[in-house]
């Protein structure tokens, strides 16, 4: 019974790992250009290097 | 039950900031160019997934303020489900990268990657490999410690792999705060198994322990019988249980797990442990010389009896009279009169472990035994076959839901205890089950 508790609160833990993932997701990309803007890296140099 | 449940909710808020905080102080300062929705998704999910799988070091430090609230036993369940899905977003983190951006799917060439991909599979493996064995350990016919070695290992590489990874991925972690939160909270979750493995088996190490005797008992389970060597001591409460190392140095993790059998009431430091003969390590406990050295970690376990007045029900099976020894013993050295039912599931008459001590305890204490054997003797006129619902409400009275439940036993039968309590409307708070197995 403890377990079965443990695992619906488990699989809620997970669900708002996710949203707070999409929630940081959209942030960036609403976001991203108001905040100061460090270095960014160009996707073509990590593959290739 | 509302400060359970608020206990509870303190814990999930505190356990979602170790996983959310580090990854929304990415956010602060300054910020690269955004990508596109499901490169940051996926990298979000790339960060807390690897900061679930670091806490989980946390989870299985033997930390008490973290086991003793829950139980150990609902910790390592915890540790295994938190652990799928922390896997599942790392592994989901590169699968969305190969859909949305194809040319990822280059760096699957071990030959060809740069290193800091290499590490991100390395990590990637690793985890996979921590859940097939897990979950598949006797499948694959592993011996307990050979997983449990490799376990520690991967889990090792994976995070070092993980961090390695995004440290040489750059990106939000090119700023030298946000790089050096990451790697201090890595060195943090490997500190903690360093803490287990080396810095608590220093301190087992100058205290160690003395074998006085082994004492036989009924049903294939054999009594160690303890004393402190040069030091007091540590004392626990009846129910707790500690880690048993017998044949090698506390350094190599070789401990087993067993419930403290004697009574808590003792001022010589003296601690008990009855052992099944269940597999490599139990069959050579009888073997163990009188004057070998021995290390005991504990106390652990949240198994304990407060001081409510209220009827104490203890539901044994099998080995799962161990605690329940230890708290009978106790009462009956403290004078203790609280009402005590044992409802106690054995195979048959003869392997009821402690059933003459049992009886010789009874007119110290006001404790009722309820036998319950699978296969009863030609005359029986006790109880048989497993314990279940109205063989409970046979022998306790009403309101069950007053009463304080204990329960300890194999899976099964925990699992059906559980299940009767829950039958007979007695609230989660009202009762302690341990199993006597992590799996
Ligand atoms: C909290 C707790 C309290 C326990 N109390 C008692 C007790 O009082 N008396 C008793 O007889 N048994 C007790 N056990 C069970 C006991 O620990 C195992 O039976 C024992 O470790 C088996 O070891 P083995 O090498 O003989 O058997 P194996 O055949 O190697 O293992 C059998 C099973 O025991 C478990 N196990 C083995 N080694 C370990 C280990 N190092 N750490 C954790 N689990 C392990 C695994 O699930 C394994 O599948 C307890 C277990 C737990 C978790």
């Amino acid at each position: 019974m403890r377990r079965i508790f443990a695992n619906r609160l488990i699989f809620a833990t997970g669900i708002v790992v996710i949203l707070m993932s999409v929630l940081f997701a959209l942030c960036r990309i609403y976001k991203g250009g108001a905040g100061r803007e460090g270095p960014s890296i160009n996707i073509s140099t990590f593959v290739s290097t | 039950m509302r400060s359970y449940c608020a206990r509870l909710a303190v814990w999930i808020v505190i356990y979602l900031l170790f996983i959310l905080g580090p990854l929304f102080a990415l956010m602060l300062g300054s910020w690269p160019k955004p990508r596109d929705f499901w490169t940051e998704f996926s990298v979000a999910l790339g960060y807390a997934g690897l900061a679930m799988m670091g806490l989980q070091f946390g989870l299985t430090a033997r930390f008490r303020c973290i086991t003793k609230p829950w139980g150990d036993d609902l910790i390592y369940h915890v540790h295994r489900r938190l652990s799928i899905i922390g896997v599942a977003l790392v592994v989901v983190h590169p699968l969305i990268l190969f859909v949305v951006q194809p040319q990822f799917l280059a760096l699957l060439n071990t030959f060809t990657a740069p290193w800091r991909a290499r590490f991100a599979a390395l990590s990637t493996y690793s985890l996979i490999a921590i859940v097939v064995m897990a979950v598949w350990r006797k499948k694959l016919k592993l011996s307990y410690e050979t997983w449990h070695i490799s376990h520690m290992l991967l889990a090792v590489a994976a995070v070092a792999g993980g961090v390695i990874h995004m440290i040489g991925w750059g990106y939000y972690l090119v700023i030298p705060w946000k790089r050096a939160l990451w790697i201090g909270m890595s060195v943090f979750w490997v500190g903690l198994l360093a803490y287990v493995r080396v810095i608590k088996p220093l301190f087992l190490i100058r205290r160690p322990y003395r074998v006085v005797e082994v004492r036989e008992e009924r049903g294939d389970t054999h009594t160690l019988v303890m004393l402190p060597e040069g030091h007091p001591g540590f004392r626990f409460a009846p129910g707790q249980w500690g880690w048993l190392t017998v044949w090698e140095s506390p350094f190599k993790a070789s401990g087993h797990p067993f419930v403290f059998s004697s009574s808590a009431a003792v001022s010589d430091g003296r601690v008990e442990m009855s052992i099944r003969n269940l597999g490599d390590f139990t069959s050579t406990i009888r073997t163990i010389p009188a004057g070998k050295r021995v290390y005991l970690d504990g106390p652990y376990g949240s198994f304990t009896v407060g001081d409510t007045p209220a009827l104490h029900v203890l539901i044994a099976g099998g080995v799962g009279i161990s605690p329940m020894m230890s708290i009978i013993r106790t009462f009956a050295d403290r004078g203790d009169q609280r009402p005590v039912i044992l409802v106690y599931g054995s195979r048959d008459w003869e392997s009821v472990t402690f059933r003459e001590e049992l009886e010789i305890l009874k007119p110290r204490l006001n404790l009722t035994i309820v036998h319950v054997l699978e296969d009863p003797p030609d005359g029986w006129t006790g109880e048989k076959g497993c314990i279940a619902t109205v063989l409970l409400k046979r022998h306790l009275p009403l309101p069950y839901a007053d009463h304080e439940y204990f329960i300890c036993g194999p899976d099964i039968m925990m699992d059906a205890a559980e299940n009767i309590l829950d039958e007979l409307g007695v609230p989660i708070s009202r009762y302690r089950s341990e199993p006597p197995s992590f799996d």
